[in-house]
């Protein structure tokens, strides 16, 4: 790779800021040691630096750190604000958490009508279990069907 | 980079020491105030900037990883407050409006007054003249060359800290700061030929 800052400029600024390798450091010093293009622009880009370098420092005002601290202190007041909220709704958390459970459970049953109480017909076969387990019974529903028929019926004599 | 001590410092500050970060900040305090002015041309500015900084470099203690030294990264998010500063609309106004010289209570460089040549009435005009000439050709620098050659010139980054500093490589940071110095010579024109004499 040819060292030619004739044709690349950023050499030489690459150059000022020592970001080259010795030996393109070496090739550009020597290449302008016979180019006044290159030398002058060379010193050109010397004189922007000095220029911003000449930029007048400032001191710090003399509330600079007064006024940092105080935002340092508000910082840690908002800071330990929202700890403090934190914790009360952190601690709250398992107190939300049942109560939400105990809703949602509820809402559940309302709605697949768990709550509404028992089966009336499921209550008459629980009072009627003596009776639905005589297989006799069983056998016989379609005279219990006709029971009503059946009992006005009298006994003959 | 792990022999660098703000790197310890700022771990410590990280462990729960404020001293520590006290440390930092009175050792950074007046680079990234001058920094931020560079950047921004305006004092007051560039206190609040400042001070927007190392309340940034406070709040993100707790996930402070020391990926490089503590001044690239401290220079980072000074970088990031002004890009942000420079952003507002508020800003073009102000550039326009740099025709002062720093506060009273702001002190300038004190060797400039003790400069006999300086202290001359039309000396001092003219120096004047120059810092705001100076500092409006750096406003008008586009942002990217502006943060390059400042990061460069005036606070020393090498082209690989300065492309961590801004996400770019190292051969568009070259390019950057090369542009950058030949368009502020272009913006310095006027101050160039006086001095030439």
């Amino acid at each position: 790779m040819t060292i030619d800052p004739c044709k690349d400029e950023t050499l030489l600024s690459a150059l000022m800021d020592d970001e080259l390798l010795p030996e393109q450091k070496a090739a550009i010093r020597q290449h302008m040691e016979t180019c006044p293009v290159c030398r002058q622009r060379f010193e050109a880009l010397q004189q922007t630096d000095a220029m911003i370098n000449g930029m007048e420092p400032l001191e710090p005002s003399a509330d600079f750190n007064r006024n940092f601290w105080s935002k340092v202190a508000d910082l840690e007041n908002r800071a330990t604000k929202r700890s403090w909220l934190r914790v009360l709704l952190t601690g709250w958390r398992p107190v939300l958490a049942s109560g939400m459970a105990a809703g949602i459970a509820a809402v559940i049953l309302i709605y697949t009508g768990q709550g509404k109480g028992p089966n009336p017909e499921e209550v008459f076969i629980a009072q009627n279990m003596d009776l639905l387990q005589n297989y006799d019974v069983i056998d016989h529903l379609d005279m219990l069907e006709q029971w009503d028929a059946i009992e006005t019926m009298k006994e003959p004599s | 980079m792990l022999t660098d001590p703000d790197i310890q410092l700022m771990l410590n500050f990280k462990e729960g020491d404020q001293r520590a970060f006290q440390l930092l900040f009175d050792k950074y305090k007046k680079q990234v105030i001058n920094f931020c002015f560079r950047y921004c041309g305006h004092q007051a500015v560039a206190e609040e900037l400042a001070q927007e900084t190392f309340l940034r470099v406070y709040k993100a203690a707790p996930r402070y990883r020391p990926e490089a030294r503590f001044s690239t990264w401290l220079f980072k998010i000074a970088t990031n407050v002004c890009l942000n500063e420079i952003r507002r609309p508020i800003y073009r106004a102000r550039l326009d409006s740099i025709d002062q010289a720093p506060d009273e209570d702001h002190a300038a460089n004190p060797e400039l007054s003790m400069d006999p040549e300086q202290s001359r009435p039309d000396a001092l005009l003219e120096a004047h003249q120059n810092q705001i000439l100076i500092r409006q050709a750096m406003g008008r620098l586009p942002k990217e060359q502006r943060t390059a050659l400042l990061l460069r010139v005036t606070e020393g980054f090498s082209y690989g800290e300065i492309g961590q500093q801004i996400n770019r490589s190292e051969s568009h940071v070259k390019t950057l700061i090369y542009r950058g110095r030949q368009r502020l010579k272009k913006l310095l024109g006027a101050y160039w030929r006086k001095n030439d004499h």
